[in-house]
């Protein structure tokens, strides 16, 4: 409870920004009081209530998300202090704030209400993010459809609780074996409800579209929290939810994911759209991990919700650079990169074939554990296309590392403020430091 | 432990290299660190000597029972020396100006670490690892400082690249499905998946089509890293990985095996014979040696993979040569392509009598380094079977041949009346009298090389193959 609680008080510290005396101390406080709501997790560890359970699980992926949230936090407030005489958009801090603490709620109940809660505690600071670009028609165009596309799926999960209530008589999850068709029924709505989050095909269709549309700081923030919350409340449902209900629903979801993202990012001129497809395969390969539930799941889904977190923050902070520096984010914007500025280079690279799955990067280590995964689930057909999948991806991720190395459109060295340096030195050293000791984060389950 | 100081050491050199900004400072950073890289590779061999086994273990991901685990054996130490020797000549031979000095030091020290790292490894995982590894900095320094066709020729060689650890990759999921124990008709796949990996490194016909652009294309000094040490990471593929793990796909396949090779002896010297570019001159007459290497390793005789180990060092140090005299050109008179070159030796005798060593060495010539390899080789081949040893011996004929012909347009001749002064330094003078004399020398003494690559370490291989 207490990590929520700091982060709500900060949440509304945020919204008074703009008034409050010792503006300069904004930043160290907000991060300060993300060290201290990770802390907050050990004073109360575990704790199992009705409502709430804090778990190892909440933790681990709490922490991830506090991570990702905190490095964008220093972006984001770095953006601000770029343009001159500005002030960083204390609201906007705000809500991603307040966002994450509904990502960690969603890693954090034991009851279905919670989880609703937590969604739309999630949810609704995230429409207005999407939104926040008011004078571009794209971010306008790309929150509605977001809330509208949210909005139904928020019935369907809703839905879906009222009819596993019907079914079982419960609002816990495995407390009760749904047999009735009316509560299995119900299950399968709401891991429909939850894979809209996380952006699995079928549910994927507004993922480009708000990618695209969203501010580009937001869109890669947005991208990491949502996938980590969403596979973080993934990994409680399915583990108390017999197989045989939702299998092979999942496995052919998976399949469709990682396909149809991977083909449609092949052919994307527009960086964030490519992106948009290949998270939606992504999210595909960490589907897979649930086929079945087995003890080595959570560590698996937690490495590479991890890795593409980190991955994705990394290739969305050299995208808002480049627009930054006067470029649309098309891919062609990429060309001449390494002459405008090489610690940016240095990113985008690494980020990139960390998502591609190059070794030693934390992404290879990642499709590995899913590899080994669908190897000892001993489905052989899966395997392959998963295999074929990675290829593909393969492909249009160095299409990506070819560009900044060739001529340019622009010549003129890229500029950066003091905490956007900050932010990717910091992406840099954790790139690293999963690289080196990625037994730190799969020996914590 | 001095294993471990040996990879990481290229690896830290190389961050180091990347902060460097000057062109001689830069170059001084490197010379030094291929030196002392060059000193702990040789300390290594002298230990290697003493106690017959090297090997360091240290747990890294605990959770997958992936360990740090690395141990060199005989012919594992020769492509040390190979890796540590071959980076020093190409960081000598730079004295040309390049944008960007440290990064391009940076990603070659790189790449010398991988290569240190896939040669002293012991397992599959870290195989894996350090094979993808290495195609990373050769991608980088293609596309940063290559000719003007780099663009698509970085995107044939990475397709390539990529493609045959792909299959690396799936052959070694199937050897990990299958628990290490691989069923009959496994083994004949996982060959295959492992054939298309090396096939594509070393390269065999018909998988070559990316070489000679790579070739032409590169910076000299990362040619010289690709011809002399790169390629040889496929042979060594085919004796760490292949022969052990799929030793019955071996045995079945062999002969298809060898049969691919000595196509790719012959399309490669015959391609060489007409090409108009000194670069892709080189770069088939390697087709073609390579070729012979990699169907001598594949007779499963022991004076076969003997040879061939042998001449993996000899064959690393003529194709450096031939491209340091082929940059020593190129910086003089600004280009490669035999039409326009012609007269050299009048302007320097030295250059072209160490030229004469090189391609002596290079077709095989008694009393130089590839003699002894290529007899050895084709006594292995005759054993399987003597059409194949006469096949693949057309390549002596057609090397001649077509060395000859380079050293005709290079060399001789009127050439270009105002061909300028060649004035070489003391570093081009002294490395090109290392190479000359070495070349020479493991011609009139090769024992206590051929010692080095037999080890009995060896025989596992050995037996596995012909069993």
């Amino acid at each position: 409870m207490y990590s929520i609680i700091i982060l709500t008080v900060l949440g509304i510290i945020g919204m008074l920004g703009d008034m409050l005396p010792l503006k300069r101390l904004f930043l160290p406080v907000t991060l300060l009081g993300f060290a201290l709501a990770w802390l907050g997790y050990f004073f109360e560890f575990p704790m199992h209530t009705s409502l709430f359970s804090f778990d190892l699980i909440s933790m681990c992926f709490g922490g991830v998300m506090l991570v990702i949230t905190g490095i964008s936090v220093i972006t984001v407030y770095g953006y601000g202090s770029f343009k001159h005489g500005s002030e960083p958009p204390y609201t906007v801090l705000a809500l991603m704030i307040f966002a994450t603490a509904g990502g960690l709620l969603m890693v954090a109940w034991s009851h279905l209400m919670m989880l609703f809660l937590a969604i739309e505690i999630l949810s609704i600071p995230l429409y207005v993010l999407v939104g926040s670009q008011g004078d571009r028609k794209a971010s306008q165009e790309a929150s509605l459809k977001y809330f509208l596309l949210g909005a139904v799926a928020s019935c369907i999960f809703l839905f879906g609780m009222a009819l596993y209530y019907a079914g079982t008589g419960s609002f816990l999850l495995g407390a009760v074996h749904p047999h009735s068709l009316v509560g299995s029924a119900g299950v399968l709505l709401m891991i429909a409800g939850v894979c809209f989050k996380a952006g699995v095909v079928p549910f994927h269709s507004w993922v480009p579209d708000v990618y695209e549309g969203a501010p580009t700081v937001i869109t890669g923030w947005m991208a990491a929290l949502v996938k980590v919350a969403a596979f973080g409340a993934l990994t409680k449902m399915v583990g108390s939810l017999s197989y045989s209900v939702w299998g092979l629903e999942v496995m052919g979801m998976a399949v469709l994911t990682m396909t149809l993202g991977n083909v449609l990012a092949v052919q994307q001129g527009s960086l964030k759209r490519l992106l948009a497809y290949s998270g939606i395969a992504h999210a595909g390969y960490m589907l897979l991990v649930f086929l079945p539930v087995t003890e080595t799941s959570i560590t698996t889904v937690f490495f590479y919700g991890a890795s593409y977190a980190l991955g994705t923050l990394g290739v969305f902070t050299v995208i808002h650079i480049l627009e930054q520096s006067g470029l649309s984010a098309t891919v062609d914007a990429l060309r001449g990169l390494f002459k405008r500025n090489k610690t940016v280079t240095l990113l985008w690279c690494l980020s990139v074939l960390s998502l591609a799955g190059i070794p030693p990067l934390p992404g290879f280590f990642a499709k590995l554990l899913v590899l080994m995964h669908v190897v000892k689930a001993h489905h052989s057909g899966l395997l392959w296309v998963t295999f074929l999948n990675f290829l593909v991806g393969v492909y249009y991720y160095f299409r990506l590392i070819l560009y900044p190395f060739t001529g340019g459109l622009s010549e003129e060295s890229v500029v950066l403020s003091v905490w956007q340096k900050v932010g990717v030195v910091i992406l840099l050293i954790l790139t690293w430091g999963a690289v080196l000791f990625p037994e730190f984060l799969l020996s914590v389950f | 432990m001095i294993l471990l100081g040996v990879i990481l050491f290229p690896f830290l050199s190389a961050i180091v290299s990347f902060f460097l900004h000057s062109e001689k400072g830069s170059k001084a950073w490197a010379l030094l660190s291929v030196f002392i890289e060059g000193f702990l590779v040789f300390f290594s061999a002298y230990l290697y000597s003493q106690a017959g086994y090297l090997s360091v273990e240290i747990p890294w991901i605990q959770t997958l029972g992936i360990h740090l685990h690395f141990g060199v054996r005989g012919f594992e130490l020769w492509m040390m020396i190979l890796s540590a020797v071959v980076p020093a000549m190409a960081v000598v031979s730079s004295s040309s100006k390049r944008a960007n000095p440290g990064s391009y030091y940076g990603l070659l020290l790189g790449m010398q670490g991988a290569l240190m790292g896939l040669f002293a490894c012991a397992n599959l995982f870290l195989f894996y690892i350090f094979w993808e590894l290495s195609i990373l900095p050769s991608f980088f320094l293609l596309m940063g400082w290559g000719g003007l066709r780099k663009e698509k020729t970085a995107v044939t060689y990475v397709v390539y690249s990529l493609a045959g650890s792909f299959a690396l990759l799936a052959g070694l999921l199937y050897v990990f499905m299958s628990g290490g124990q691989v069923s009959v008709y496994g083994q004949m796949g996982v060959f295959i998946l492992f054939f298309i990996a090396v096939a594509i490194k070393i390269p065999l016909w018909p998988f070559h089509s990316w070489q000679p652009d790579t070739y032409e294309q590169t910076d000299h000094a990362t040619t010289m890293m690709v011809a002399g040490v790169l390629s040889k990471m496929g042979l060594l593929g085919i004796l760490k990985v292949m022969l052990l793990f799929a030793p019955l796909g071996a045995v079945f396949s062999s002969d298809k095996v060898i049969g691919l090779a000595i196509v790719s002896i012959l399309y490669g010297s015959s391609l060489a014979l007409v090409q108009g570019h000194f670069k892709r001159v080189i770069a088939y007459s390697s087709l073609a040696h390579m070729g012979l290497m990699a169907a001598s390793l594949f007779s499963g005789t022991s004076e076969g993979i003997q040879g061939s180990i042998f001449q993996m060092g000899s064959h690393a140090l003529n194709v450096v040569g031939l491209i340091w005299i082929g940059h020593i050109i190129y910086e003089r008179t600004g280009t490669l392509k035999l039409a326009e070159l012609g007269g050299i030796r009048s302007r320097s005798p030295f250059l072209s009598a160490v030229f004469l060593v090189v391609i002596l060495g290079s077709i095989g010539f008694p009393l130089t380094n590839g003699f002894v390899g290529e007899t050895l080789m084709l006594f292995g081949l005759y054993s399987v079977h003597p059409l194949f040893a006469i096949l693949a011996g057309l390549s002596l004929v057609l090397g001649a041949w077509y060395m000859m012909r380079l050293f005709q347009a290079v060399m001789l001749g009127k050439g270009n009346s105002n061909l300028p002064e060649f004035n070489l330094t003391w570093s081009e003078r002294i490395g090109l009298g290392v190479i000359m004399v070495s070349i020479v020398g493991m011609g009139i003494f090769p024992q206590p090389f051929l010692d080095f690559v037999t080890p009995s370490s060896f025989k596992e291989s050995d037996s596995s193959c012909t069993q």
